[in-house]
């Protein structure tokens, strides 16, 4: 099995399993409790909230544990809107996550004005929309990196304009996360999310992170996490993630070679007749991790699942569809009226990588790729009756 | 953990093979040997089954892993239940049908697609069908769906994906006979499906494998429960899918709305009104809404509808039929000829009829029933088995009815005439 898929989820770190395997004999008790046994687990969630805060730059007081970065951008959005000083307009750009954008449609619904900034055919949103966009907002919201193109986007700059603005600002540093090196004291955010397993920790932790002095409407009154997230802690999930926060820079090490490996993937991409490259950037504009290519006459899904087939786990552009099918909303908001690329946004596939993959796993993958698709185009356009 | 290179950092492990776990059956080698013969491929080949999470296309994937093939299953997603239309159980291909499919896939430690087809069958199959039932035709969905659905897209998705067949949980028996696809009734008298796959031709009839047809439910539902598949004792789908725990009259009635039209004689005499077309089915007797309908009053049966949403209603004998044309027709081998005797069934486990090939071309076959067949419907699919009608007729083909007369006096001694020159085994 060869693992291409790492914007989706990455493998589950050795540090971080080890760190849950060392917590499990001493999971009994509530680390709310005044007792040993409480303040023992206690203790494992501050180191960890030390170690994440670390990994962050930022203050321990100010890391909200949640089940992950989608709890964390509905903390801040809603927690924000959720207060009745805040303006309501709400600027964020069109290649956000679903968990930002369905719930900026909630709040559209709401009565929240919602501006959604494009992107521009490099896949990079256009600061000067943002600009027109932020006066007289509540919040703005933009990712720091692109899950489907790994672009990375202005957000210093968006910040730096919020905060002229008055604007609370939020980003979604997800898929920036041992991507590229950061610190948030380079970013002037009010609200940060972060998730585990993006970086090698269990699905189901992320954190929030809520600059002093910030207010927020918790979604789930209660006493832990500040007041901003009650329940009792995912003690597991927590600690593997603050072991894999600690193990940042191992992560961020890596990344020239994966680089360099997935340069030479695409140089042997290029091989292949009509194969398209999205948000072909500069260097230093991508995370070096990700490949957005659209295959010419292979519909996305086909080639995932041919490729899993064959033992290569990648992820498709658009949903598992025919007919009307459901373009990803990224990849489409490129060049919307432009119809070869929205054709080209049905056929277009995401293989990325970690710190975990292999020269072999690409030799590998070359090894088998063009006979698949040379397969699947001999069989024509699938036809929709 | 960085700098160490990992050679399978996440592996898929199979979930679970419980189907493996069973104890030998004694029957398991000569049964596995057959569905490899049914097979025609070497056990390692890369198989698809159709997956609709019942209890005959699991079985296929489970007799097919036990027969050493390289399974996986795709399933489409065809349409999604009305919330207020939701049967318990039952159908096939709803969400529910979907997880099923996903639990044996994942008992059998094989992988699992859906595709969305819900776009593409809401337009070739729901639309049309209450389409054509609004202009008065007996449309059957489930043929269409089996030619665009499972005969294209299924077959192309799994080209696409490397598999050497595809396999369905049909009852019928598909081979090649002569180097010739041959389609022949499930031997299970009961549950055979070879009426609607009647479409069947060209590359589709090569590709595909329908691995139960000779095989009886009961056995069946006795491997599936042997290989503990989660779906062995789940209830049977029969009905329309789509029309979820409506009719399908009150699907399409929902659909077109109120087109009130007359009900006549067969002489056009007005005898009632009518709300809608979509309530009516050729052969229909109750719930006609006519005056006069105490005991003494003739039955009256509906013998046709019109698309301008006249049903025409008569008498018993009206119903039969005396020749039938049939349009859009496929022929799986090559079409039958002038003066042929060929078996005529126009509906589901309806009997098939002798009739003579009057006149064919390249639209239309027109045939004359040499036996009695009754209520044979626009819009319905006429299907078409060589004679001598015994189980293993092959299916010639068929098409679409488009026009079915009565003519009862001419019909009678034509056929007694016929009956002479034809012999049955």
């Amino acid at each position: 099995m060869h693992y291409l898929d790492h914007n989706a989820s990455a493998p589950l770190d050795p540090v971080a399993q080890a760190a849950m395997i060392a917590t499990l004999p001493e999971l009994s008790g509530n680390p709310a409790s005044v007792h040993g046994r409480g303040q023992a687990l206690r203790a494992r969630i501050d180191e960890a909230r030390r170690q994440v805060a670390r990994g962050l730059g930022c203050s321990p007081a100010e890391i909200i544990f949640t089940s992950g970065a989608s709890e964390a951008n509905s903390l801040a959005i809603s927690g924000t809107f959720g207060l009745p000083e805040t303006r309501r307009r709400f600027v964020t750009s069109v290649l956000e996550h679903a968990s930002v954008l369905r719930l900026a449609q909630q709040w559209s619904q709401a009565g929240v004005e919602l501006l959604s900034v494009a992107a521009k055919n490099s896949g990079i949103t256009d600061i000067s929309q943002f600009a027109a966009a932020l006066p007289q907002a509540g919040l703005c919201s933009l990712q720091l990196v692109n899950s489907e193109l790994g672009t990375i986007q202005p957000v210093a700059q968006v910040a730096a304009l919020a905060r002229s603005h008055g604007v609370r600002m939020h980003s979604d540093l997800t898929q920036a996360l041992g991507k590229i090196a950061f610190s948030l004291a380079e970013f002037d955010l009010d609200l940060a999310s972060v998730s585990g397993h993006k970086i090698g920790g269990p699905a189901g932790v992320g954190a929030l992170y809520v600059r002093r002095g910030v207010a927020l409407q918790p979604l789930q009154p209660g006493f832990q996490e500040m007041g901003l997230r009650a329940g009792t802690e995912n003690i597991l999930g927590i600690v593997a993630f603050g072991a894999v926060m600690a193990a940042l820079s191992d992560r961020l090490a890596a990344v020239p070679r994966v680089r360099q490996i997935r340069d030479q993937l695409w140089h042997f991409l290029q091989t292949i007749p009509d194969v398209h490259r999205h948000a072909l950037v500069a260097a230093e504009d991508e995370t070096g991790n990700t490949l957005s290519v659209a295959v010419a006459g292979v519909p996305s899904a086909t080639l995932v699942m041919a490729l899993d087939l064959d033992g290569f786990c990648i992820s498709a552009g658009s949903a598992c569809s025919s007919g009307s099918l459901q373009v990803s909303a990224a990849i489409a908001s490129l060049r919307p009226d432009d119809a070869r690329h929205q054709a080209l946004a049905q056929q277009t596939v995401r293989i990325s990588l970690g710190p975990e993959t292999t020269a072999t796993d690409i030799s590998a993958l070359t090894a088998v790729l063009p006979r698949i698709i040379q397969r699947i185009r001999d069989i024509g356009p699938l036809s929709v009756p | 953990m960085m700098g160490v290179e990992s050679p399978t950092p996440m592996d898929c492990p199979i979930v679970s093979p419980i189907a493996l776990r069973g104890s030998p059956d004694p029957l398991a080698q000569p049964l596995l040997q057959a569905v490899r013969d049914d097979m025609a491929l070497p056990p390692g080949t890369r198989v698809a089954v159709a997956m609709s999470g019942g209890v005959d296309s699991s079985t296929v994937a489970g007799l097919l892993v036990q027969a050493g093939y390289e399974v996986f299953g795709l399933t489409a997603r065809l349409y999604d239940v009305d919330p207020r239309h939701v049967p318990t159980s039952g159908t096939c291909c709803a969400p529910d049908d979907a997880r099923d499919a996903r639990a044996v896939a994942q008992a059998l430690g094989i992988r699992h697609y859906v595709l969305d087809e819900r776009e593409s069958f809401a337009r070739t199959v729901v639309d049309r069908f209450v389409q054509q039932w609004d202009q008065g035709l007996t449309p059957n969905p489930c043929v269409e769906c089996n030619r665009s659905l499972k005969f294209g897209r299924l077959v192309e998705v799994a080209r696409a994906l490397g598999a050497q067949a595809l396999a369905t949980g049909h009852y019928a028996r598909l081979d090649l006979h002569q180097g010739q696809p041959r389609l022949r009734r499930g031997l299970d008298a009961a549950k055979d499906q070879a009426y609607f796959l009647y479409p069947l031709a060209g590359f589709a009839a090569r590709f595909l494998r329908f691995p139960l047809g000779c095989l009886d439910k009961t056995e069946v539902r006795a491997h599936a429960a042997q290989m503990r598949l989660p779906t062995a004792s789940k209830r049977e789908s029969m009905d329309i899918c789509f029309v979820g725990a409506q009719t399908a009259k009150e699907f399409v009635q929902e659909r077109v709305g109120a087109r009130p039209g007359v009900i006549v004689d067969a002489q056009g005499v007005k005898l009632a009104q009518h709300q809608g077309i979509a309530g009516f089915t050729v052969g229909q007797r109750h719930g006609l809404g006519l005056p006069g309908q105490g005991p003494q009053a003739p039955v009256r049966y509906v013998i046709d509808k019109r698309p301008d949403g006249t049903v025409i209603v008569g008498e018993k004998q009206q119903l039969l039929v005396d020749t039938v044309t049939l349009q859009t027709c496929t022929w799986l081998v090559g079409p039958p000829t002038v003066g042929q005797t060929v078996l005529l069934q126009v509906r589901h486990r309806g009997q098939a009829v002798p009739a003579l090939v009057q006149s064919i071309d390249s639209t239309q076959i027109t045939l004359q029933l040499l036996g009695e067949l009754s209520a044979a419907a626009r819009g319905q699919s006429g299907v078409l088995f060589q004679a001598p009608a015994w189980v293993d007729s092959p299916l010639l083909g068929g098409g679409l009815i488009t026009s079915a007369s009565n003519r009862p006096a001419r019909a009678d001694a034509r056929r007694q005439e016929l009956e002479i020159s034809v012999s049955f085994t």
